[in-house]
């Protein structure tokens, strides 16, 4: 049977908020078969107006990241919905760089294939209005192609930096995709073949005619390919050290079964590497924020709409606008000093739900329980019992040891 | 206006003064960014939020990490052709390593007080846009969309003029490094260019753990509790170091909380103290984040209150007018920081080049100008230099519009500085692949910041201890 603290870590690991009673809900429950319910979720669906917005309302857009996060913080808000937030720092796109409507569609594409299939999903980005905009690609013409996408499109995305192209193949590659626009007006994504490079051209060691169909095929075919998409997943997911023996493994999974996202999923999940995998990595601030709020059983990151956008602004990582094309970059800095100065802003700022204080006993060890920490490291446990053997003058203990608990270098990592 | 005071917050403890509040009034001008057309929307404009004139909180950033891994880094610092035995590599931590008794190895009473502010030029910035060569019939030819016609170009010599949008700039002082890049295989990537630079290490091979900035930190730490500090937008890894503190300041005021009296406060900041303090697990991720809150206590001593009123009088409401303010402010409290880190993003001009680029050219200068006018005023002009990086230049034919990532580029010092132009002017015929073939190194400049500023011999803080530039630094 599984223990309390290693349900916890799967939970935080493949959702965002861990709500209070969902750990002991999973009590008597073998680990893989927790797994495997994480594994079966399929996400939400987009309500029909959500999915019909096609010019998001000025306050949607400027709420946009905020609603995001609030929207993580449900507890329907699950592995499909970690795996949206993955692909939206691997497909990136920066919104103040296009239209509100396309990044709304983008993120529409986006979580409609986060557990689908990587080939379909990476189809849709090459030929996404945001992405035409945010890299370049719209308004690209054969005789003076622009490189941005076709760069990082190898680079970033499918294959990795120099691994199995050169530069010939990013400006090849830049000549093929030649032609792909999106309208300003009407959003409409489409072909001009007159801006094409139609000639025939040497890309990745073929020289012939191509289209987008073959073009993915024959960067989807490099043999780096699987393996530097599962690597990334895993890097996320799973966090440890990826010896090149599992990346061939993991990106054979995902080759061998039609480049469907799931089952490889499962096979990283269900992995020792990922079960063992306890307090291997810092965590991002979207997820301190999502756990921390849920820490505190509240709703939503905040009331103050302008408040709760400057405090996930000022962590540095803003959904919807990434740093560049490379995404927000998950390390250590996560846990710096101005990090720990903005977690404290912002918890002072919060009020403890009626239904913590009724449930949590102010004490060191139940206070850690709450936050998902069963085994604290000797000086945050001794940090706790001190600052509650000294907190006699006010009847704040809880909210100390909380706020204590949040900003501990245990809650920091994940 | 909502009051953020926390709600259990204990009120026999007296209010906090108002101004240590986070005050918050919801956002006005995120209208403005979102109803522009696409061609004209700033690019890293400052926060798409607008602190109201009320509140205290205008940044956005992270730190650098304080300490990094012991021994990649200083392994590689003293490297040699051979790999360093265990035994070799040991002593070269061990020597590599400064003791926190030993004075800088070139120590002076004129580099006592220096600083260094560099700013981060992010994306890739045009070098031929920015000092435009003059008369250049292959550059028009070659960029025909992206000209700059002679009259528009800020006088600066014969031969070169300045980016309309550096006007702001005309009155002071200013030397250009052009030619400037890696010699030796330079890359095309921005990230693996940004790694180098960072790291400072243009080969781009064993590229150290610590980055070059954190390494001169490492060499100037006195017994000040920080030494270096990245401001505004963006981590920088180039503040890597290994003894030497650095943080990242978000907000100077979001450190309230640090220096509130009330008792509270006070068992809050011992408990952070004492979960900082060193005890099992404590690998990785979870030392860094006790690392966390041990810089944020030790900074917290050393911040003193900034005065955002006056940083908002004479700066543009932008990051990096912002960062900048609160930089000569830091600066002149003389407090023990050397190094400030400010960077301005958006340089990546693969379409629109033409007005993107000149306005991020006036973003910079009208930051500039007034931080330039504050240091001379705070008595800190000549102790002060100000350099420019970015990752590389951009290749010298137009895609249409804009240009795709280059080689070399160049780099703009202020301060104490000969003005003039420095380096090589690479061939506009003689190509790499398309790209201007950097003549200088950017080692070389980092070792002439390190010499000639700090008095740090570069073999101190590069790998290559390549001999710095004359002529450039007036001091």
């Amino acid at each position: 049977m599984a223990t309390a603290e290693q349900v916890a870590h799967t939970l935080r690991r493949t959702s965002f908020a861990v709500h209070p009673g969902q750990v002991s809900s999973f009590a008597d429950t073998d680990i893989h078969d927790v797994i495997d319910e994480i594994l079966s979720d399929e996400g939400w669906a987009l309500s029909e107006e959500e999915t019909a917005s096609r010019n998001l309302e000025d306050a949607q857009w400027d709420t946009l990241p905020s609603e995001w996060i609030d929207r993580m913080m449900q507890p329907d808000a699950k592995l499909h919905e970690r795996m949206v937030w993955f692909w939206h720092n691997h497909f990136t796109t920066n919104r103040q760089e296009t239209k509100r409507s396309l990044v709304w569609r983008q993120h529409q594409t986006i979580r409609r294939h986060a557990m689908g299939n990587l080939r379909d999903l990476a189809r849709a980005i090459i030929t996404d209005g945001a992405m035409l905009h945010f890299l370049d690609g719209s308004g690209s013409r054969g005789d003076a192609p622009n490189e941005n996408f076709s760069r990082e499109f190898m680079e970033l995305f499918m294959l990795g930096r120099n691994a199995g192209y050169t530069e010939r193949d990013v400006r090849a590659g830049a000549r093929i995709l030649s032609g792909w626009y999106v309208d300003w007006e009407t959003d409409d994504v489409g072909f001009s073949n007159e801006d094409n490079y139609a000639r025939p051209v040497e890309f990745l060691g073929q020289r012939k005619r191509w289209n987008l169909d073959s073009y993915l095929d024959a960067v989807m075919a490099q043999p780096t390919c699987a393996g530097h998409v599962a690597g990334k997943l895993h890097d996320y997911f799973v966090s440890t050290p990826l010896t090149d023996e599992r990346r061939n493994e993991l990106g054979e999974v995902l080759r061998s079964n039609n480049w469907e996202l799931r089952p490889l999923m499962s096979e990283m999940l269900h992995h020792d590497d990922f079960v063992n995998a306890l307090g291997v990595r810092t965590r991002e601030p979207v997820e301190w924020l999502t756990a921390a709020a849920a820490i505190f059983d509240l709703e939503n990151v905040g009331e103050d709409e302008g408040f709760k956008f400057w405090q996930i602004y000022q962590t540095g990582q803003v959904p919807f606008e990434p740093p560049n094309v490379a995404g927000w970059v998950n390390d250590e800095r996560w846990s710096s000093a101005s990090q720990v100065m903005v977690r404290g802003n912002t918890v002072l700022n919060w009020q403890v739900s009626d239904r913590v204080i009724n449930s949590v006993t102010p004490t060191p060890e139940a206070v850690l329980a709450h936050c998902g920490i069963f085994s604290p490291s000797e000086s945050t446990l001794n940090a706790l019992h001190e600052a509650l053997a000294v907190q006699t003058e006010y009847d704040h203990g809880l909210e100390l040891l909380l706020t204590m608990a949040v900003l501990s270098p245990e809650f920091a990592t994940i | 206006m909502t009051n953020h005071t926390p709600s259990w917050y204990p009120s026999s403890a007296g209010d906090p003064s108002p101004d240590n509040l986070p005050v918050v009034v919801p956002a006005t001008d995120i209208e403005r960014i979102n109803t522009l057309p696409i061609n004209t929307v700033p690019i890293n404009t400052a926060p798409i939020y607008t602190a109201p004139r009320s509140s205290r909180r205008k940044f956005l950033g992270f730190a650098a990490a304080g300490a990094a891994t012991v021994g990649a880094g200083a392994i590689a610092l003293n490297r040699t052709d051979s790999i360093p035995s265990v035994e070799e590599a040991t002593e070269a931590v061990a020597d590599a390593l400064p003791t926190p008794t030993t004075r800088p190895l070139v120590a002076s009473e004129d580099v006592a007080g220096r600083t260094l502010v560099v700013v981060e030029l992010q994306g890739g910035n045009d070098g031929l846009a920015t000092l435009v060569p003059r008369n250049a019939g292959v550059l028009y030819d070659r960029r025909e969309n992206l000209h700059i016609p002679d009259e528009e170009l800020i006088d600066f010599t014969d031969e070169y003029g300045w980016n309309p949008g550096l006007e702001a700039l005309a009155g002071h002082g200013i030397a250009a490094l052009v030619g400037l890049g890696a010699t030796d295989m330079p890359d095309g990537s921005h990230f693996e260019m940004e790694r180098r630079w960072w790291a400072g290490k243009s080969s781009g091979v064993d590229l150290p753990g610590t980055g070059f900035l954190g390494r001169l930190c490492d060499q100037l730490v006195v017994d000040q509790p920080v030494t270096g500090v990245s401001l505004g937008s963006g981590p920088s890894p180039a503040m890597r170091g290994e003894k030497a503190v650095t943080v990242g300041l978000s907000d100077p005021e979001a450190s309230w909380f640090l220096r509130n009296e009330d008792p509270w406060f006070v068992n809050l900041r011992n408990g952070m103290a004492n979960m900082a303090l060193e005890s099992e697990p404590n690998f990785g991720p979870m030392s860094h984040a006790r690392g966390g809150l041990n810089d944020t206590l030790a900074f917290a001593e050393t911040l003193q209150e900034i005065d955002n009123d006056a940083i908002r009088e004479r700066y543009p409401d932008t990051n990096l007018g912002r960062s900048l303010g609160t930089a000569a402010q830091l600066i002149s409290q003389e407090a023990g920081l050397r190094v400030l880190h400010v960077s301005l993003g958006g340089f990546d001009t693969h379409s629109d080049q033409r007005g993107t680029h000149e306005n991020l050219m006036r973003e910079l200068a009208e930051s500039l100008d007034p931080f330039l006018v504050d240091l001379a005023e705070r008595g800190q002009a000549e102790s002060t230099l100000v350099c420019t990086t970015s990752e590389f230049g951009r290749r010298l034919a137009a895609n249409d519009g804009g240009t795709d990532h280059g080689a070399a580029g160049m780099a703009m010092l202020a301060g104490p500085v000969a003005t003039g132009v420095y380096g090589e002017m690479p061939s506009l015929t003689t190509l790499d692949d398309g790209n201007l073939i950097a003549s200088v190194d950017f080692e070389q400049y980092y070792a002439t910041i390190a010499e000639k500023w700090f008095g740090i011999p570069s073999s101190e803080v590069l790998d290559s201890g390549v001999a710095p530039l004359e002529g450039l630094l007036t001091v």
